[in-house]
């Protein structure tokens, strides 16, 4: 689980000049908030650009920030606000100015990551991807993201026992889905 | 397997590392911004907005990472070929005519000025200019480069299809029998047999064929072929451009199938018992806004409900 008062030490410390403190918080939620956008994106390229976008936002805020935040849960709400906007936006924001771009997006993993998944964590992703969209979000935050379900609620502005719900269901149907690939 | 064993499985196996320019590029950033914020020696003291004599330097960070973008973006374009008005393809299995050889394009790979598109289904693509086209099954047509005052210019040499033209000064450009020239409108164009039909649903078109240029209004529909002018049709556009507006079918599908459709293609979210979920609906999902799918299905089940942002909750089911 991750300790509050470490990472308060260690905003604490990058404000104070150490900037190895803030390579640290990096260290300890970046993977994280990765797994959460690829989770609901399943386009690296994005997800990537996506975390940096939620990471400026942290740097640009760590002087503000309330004694006691929650980084994990601050990144992973920003994340989620990221995937929200992206998608509403997707169409409306493909504007180019007369740039000329020719590339191809493929979903699931990556060409680089494809040599290195093992075959049990592509059965996995296979089984989160069947997920419908709000329950997929509830295993990434809870288990990748380490929120409690209170905080996912919060986050999400859902009733507790609706985030509680639709995890066990997910959890019902990746077992179910696991069983039959 | 229990929930504890599938909760083990998913922690044992955590995703990938950010790449490596990602993190660097973030950790630069925080070099950066803990630069501009404690000078070396100060007492440690929490800032809470940026001191304005250090605007300057952010601007000109700014600048230089803008610069270096647009230089590498530039430089990673294809050799030989011209920069030009692009489309993305939003649908599966799209076949373009490319320096005369035939390549088959995924959803969301690109088109550029020169291809010729091929679509053996319903296709559609975004424009650039945040227009839409949608083509139906076996329409051919080329995405040609726009001239000086046009924005987007597409030769359509068989089939038809469905244009939302953005709202913007310049032109878009369809040619084929006849020309239609638009700046922000909704409609259809058919090209078959060397004769154009258009349809206009909303906004405001012109035709223009053997030098003489017809007006076309929202309801109005017109025909001509090369070499005649325009003429008004009596048509119904509606029924005309049905082809293009019917996206999706659902008969006899339980109405929880139907509202996890519309949350995983929008930002939308349910609270909705089982019983009601289990419910069987009929519904054809027109080319519309989803909130307007969403208020037409809930009103043809009897469901009150309430709307919070993307947030539905039923508060009445029948």
């Amino acid at each position: 689980m991750i300790a509050e008062d470490d990472d308060a030490r260690l905003i604490a410390a990058y404000l104070a000049g150490d900037e190895r403190a803030f390579a640290a918080l990096y260290a300890r939620h970046a993977q994280a908030v990765l797994s959460y956008l690829l989770g609901m994106l399943a386009d690296r390229d994005v997800a990537e650009d996506l975390l940096q976008q939620v990471f400026i936002g942290l740097i640009s805020r760590l002087a503000g920030l309330a004694a006691g935040t929650n980084v994990r849960a601050f990144l992973l709400a920003s994340a989620r606000n990221s995937v929200i906007n992206r998608s509403r936006d997707e169409l409306a924001r493909r504007q180019f100015a007369g740039r000329y771009e020719l590339f191809v997006r493929q979903r699931g993993a990556s060409e680089s990551e494809a040599g290195e998944a093992t075959e049990r964590r592509m059965r996995l992703n296979r089984a989160l991807e069947a997920l419908r969209g709000d329950e997929r979000e509830v295993v990434l935050l809870h288990i990748q993201g380490e929120l409690t379900f209170q905080q996912i609620a919060e986050m999400s502005q859902t009733p507790l026992g609706t985030v509680a719900t639709r995890y066990r269901t997910a959890l019902e149907k990746m077992r179910e889905h696991l069983r039959h690939e | 397997m229990n929930d504890s064993e599938l909760e083990d499985l998913l922690r044992a196996h955590e995703g990938p590392q950010p790449r490596a320019q990602t993190t660097e590029a973030i950790l630069a950033l925080a070099r950066q911004s803990q630069a501009a914020r404690v000078p070396a020696g100060a007492v440690p003291v929490v800032f809470s907005s940026t001191p304005r004599h250090n605007w300057r330097r952010w601007a000109a960070g700014l600048a230089a990472a803008c610069v270096l973008a647009a230089v590498l973006l530039w430089l990673q374009r294809p050799a030989g070929l011209e920069p030009a008005r692009l489309a993305a393809v939003l649908s599966e299995q799209v076949q373009v005519q490319r320096n005369g050889r035939a390549v088959r394009l995924k959803r969301e790979d690109w088109v550029v000025a020169g291809d010729e598109v091929l679509s053996d289904q319903l296709a559609l693509l975004q424009m650039n200019d945040g227009s839409q086209v949608k083509l139906a099954a076996g329409t051919r047509v080329v995405l040609e480069a726009p001239a000086e005052n046009q924005r987007v210019h597409l030769r359509l040499a068989a089939g038809r299809i469905f244009v939302r033209a953005a709202k913007a000064p310049a032109e878009f450009v369809i040619s084929a029998s006849a020309t239609v020239r638009v700046v922000g409108t909704t409609f259809g164009v058919d090209e078959a047999s060397a004769t154009t039909t258009v349809n206009v649903l909303e906004g405001r078109v012109a035709v223009s064929a053997d030098g003489l240029e017809l007006p076309l209004a929202r309801g109005q529909s017109a025909q001509a072929s090369a070499g005649e002018a325009p003429k008004l049709l009596a048509a119904d556009v509606n029924d005309a451009l049905r082809w293009a507006r019917e996206y999706i079918k659902f008969e006899r599908r339980a109405l929880g199938e139907v509202l996890d459709w519309i949350a995983d293609n929008s930002s939308y979210r349910f609270e909705v018992s089982e019983a009601t979920r289990a419910r069987k609906v009929n519904l054809t999902v027109l080319d519309e806004p989803m909130r307007q799918i969403i208020e037409t299905l809930l009103l043809a089940c009897s469901c009150d409900y309430r709307i919070q942002d993307d947030d539905i909750v039923i508060v009445r089911e029948p």
